[in-house]
C-alpha cells in the first residue's frame, strides 16, 4: 500500500505571485481613470474661503482656472495678482486671451458647458479684483463661473 | 556542452515597476474635485445707455457689505452672517403676505395651460423681435408646467424678486463668499423642505447624486424645485460704503 503513500513533503506550496503585476496594473488603471492631473502649480498664495453650501462641479465638463492672490515670489510685489495657467499676468486684459486660447483647444459643445473657476484668497483679494475679473469674463461671454470654496468642516 | 532549455524571462520585477508607476501617478494626481459656489454672470448689455427696468423697492432684498466687512441688511446695521438665512427665507416665502415683501404668485396647472394656449395663438401672428419674446415666455410657462406637474400647485415669489449684494471695492472676497453661502443656506433649507414634501427626499440629496447615475427624473425634480425657489442673486456695481 505504500504505493499510494504520498512521498512529497508536507510543506505548504508557495503562493504564486505571477498575478501580482496584473493586480497592480488594474489598480494603476483605476487611478489613471479616476484622477485628474494636478492643475498647474500655484504661484500665488491662496487660502480659499469656506462655505457650507458648496457644490461639486461635474468632472466631465471643462474647467478653466483663474487664480488670484499675493504672489509667492516677492519680486512680483506684495499686492494681489492674477495667475493664468503657469504665469502671473500683468493685467486683467490677459483674461480674454486666456479664455480664447482655452476655447480654441476644445469643441463648441464643450465650450458651451465650460466653467471658469475663480480661485481667490479670502482675505488678500478684494471685490475690486473680482469685479474686474468678472467684467472681463462678461466681455468674452464666459458667463458660467464658480467661486472656488472649501467645505467649512475642514477648518474646524 | 549540453543544450539547455531556454528559460523564461524573469517577470518578478514587473510588479516592482508597476508599483513605482502607481506611486508616481498617485503623487502626481489629485482626487480633489473642483467645488464651490456656482454662479452665472449677467450678459453684457449691448446698449449701455438703455435704462434698466424700474424696480420696486419691496422686490429687492439688499444686503450690503462695507469696506470694514460689516453687514447691513434691509437698512439695519450690525447684522451677523447667520441672520441672512432667516431674512432670505422670509423674503422668498413672504409667509404673512406682508406689504413690504415681494408679492407671491400661485402657479397652477390650469393657469399654465391657459397661458401656453394664449401664447401659442400669439405665436402664429407674431413676427421679428416680438416672436422672440413670445418664444421666451412660452418656454417659461412650459418649464413652470413641468414643475407644477411634479410638485403640485405651488406658491413662489414673483419673478421681479431679487437678492442684491452691494459692496465696496475694498470688501474682502471671503466675506462676499460668506454672504453668498448664507443666502444659499436659506434657499437650500426651503428647497429641502419642498422636496421633502413633494418627493420624500431632500433637495441636497437629489443634487448630490453623481452625474453618472443621475436620471432624467432626478434632473426634472431638481429643476422643479428650482422653479419654486429660484436662485436670483445679483451683484450691484461697487460703491463707497
Amino acid at each position: 500500500m505504500s504505493k499510494f503513500r504520498q512521498n512529497k513533503s508536507k510543506e505548504v506550496p508557495e503562493v504564486s505571485t505571477a498575478s501580482l503585476p496584473d493586480i497592480v496594473f488594474i489598480v494603476l488603471a483605476f487611478f489613471v481613470t479616476v484622477s485628474s492631473m494636478k492643475q498647474s502649480d500655484l504661484k500665488v498664495e491662496v487660502t480659499k474661503p469656506t462655505g457650507k453650501e458648496i457644490i461639486q462641479l461635474d468632472k466631465n465638463e471643462a474647467i478653466d482656472y483663474i487664480n488670484a492672490g499675493i504672489p509667492k515670489n516677492k519680486a512680483f510685489g506684495k499686492t494681489a495678482r492674477l495667475q493664468l495657467d503657469d504665469q502671473i499676468v500683468p493685467n486683467f486684459l490677459k483674461i480674454r486671451d486666456f479664455i480664447e486660447l482655452k476655447r480654441s483647444e476644445r469643441s463648441q459643445l464643450e465650450n458651451d458647458k465650460a466653467t471658469v473657476a475663480i480661485i481667490a484668497d479670502k482675505d488678500d483679494v478684494d471685490m475690486d479684483i473680482i469685479d474686474k475679473i468678472e467684467n472681463e469674463l462678461r466681455n468674452v461671454d464666459a458667463l458660467r463661473i464658480n467661486y472656488s470654496t472649501q467645505k467649512e468642516s475642514l477648518n474646524r | 556542452m549540453s543544450r539547455r532549455k531556454q528559460q523564461g524571462v524573469d517577470a518578478s520585477s514587473i510588479a516592482d515597476i508597476a508599483f513605482i508607476l502607481l506611486a508616481f501617478i498617485i503623487i502626481a494626481t489629485t482626487l480633489e474635485k473642483e467645488s464651490g459656489l456656482p454662479a452665472v454672470l449677467p450678459q453684457k448689455r449691448d446698449n449701455p445707455t438703455e435704462k434698466p427696468p424700474e424696480i420696486n423697492e419691496k422686490n429687492i432684498l439688499e444686503i450690503l457689505i462695507n469696506k470694514e466687512d460689516q453687514l447691513l441688511i434691509e437698512g439695519e446695521w450690525d447684522k451677523e452672517l447667520e441672520d441672512i438665512v432667516d431674512v432670505v427665507k422670509e423674503f422668498m416665502t413672504n409667509p404673512t403676505d406682508a406689504p413690504n415683501l415681494p408679492r407671491m404668485d400661485v402657479v397652477t396647472v390650469d393657469e399654465c395651460l391657459k397661458n401656453i394656449a394664449i401664447l401659442r395663438a400669439n405665436k402664429e401672428t407674431a413676427k421679428g423681435a416680438e416672436l422672440g419674446i413670445v418664444n421666451d415666455q412660452l418656454k417659461q410657462w412650459e418649464t413652470k408646467l413641468e414643475a407644477v406637474k411634479l410638485v403640485g400647485t405651488y406658491r413662489t415669489v414673483n419673478k421681479a424678486a431679487t437678492i442684491a449684494i452691494q459692496y465696496d471695492k475694498a470688501t474682502t472676497y471671503g466675506k462676499y463668499i460668506g454672504v453668498r453661502d448664507k443666502i444659499m443656506t436659506g434657499l437650500n433649507e426651503l428647497r429641502d423642505q419642498k422636496a421633502m414634501d413633494a418627493f420624500g427626499v431632500t433637495y441636497s440629496s437629489l443634487e448630490s447624486i453623481r452625474a453618472e447615475v443621475k436620471t432624467e427624473e432626478d434632473k426634472a425634480k431638481i429643476n422643479a424645485i428650482r422653479q419654486v425657489y429660484p436662485q436670483k442673486i445679483i451683484k450691484l456695481p461697487p460703491k463707497e460704503v
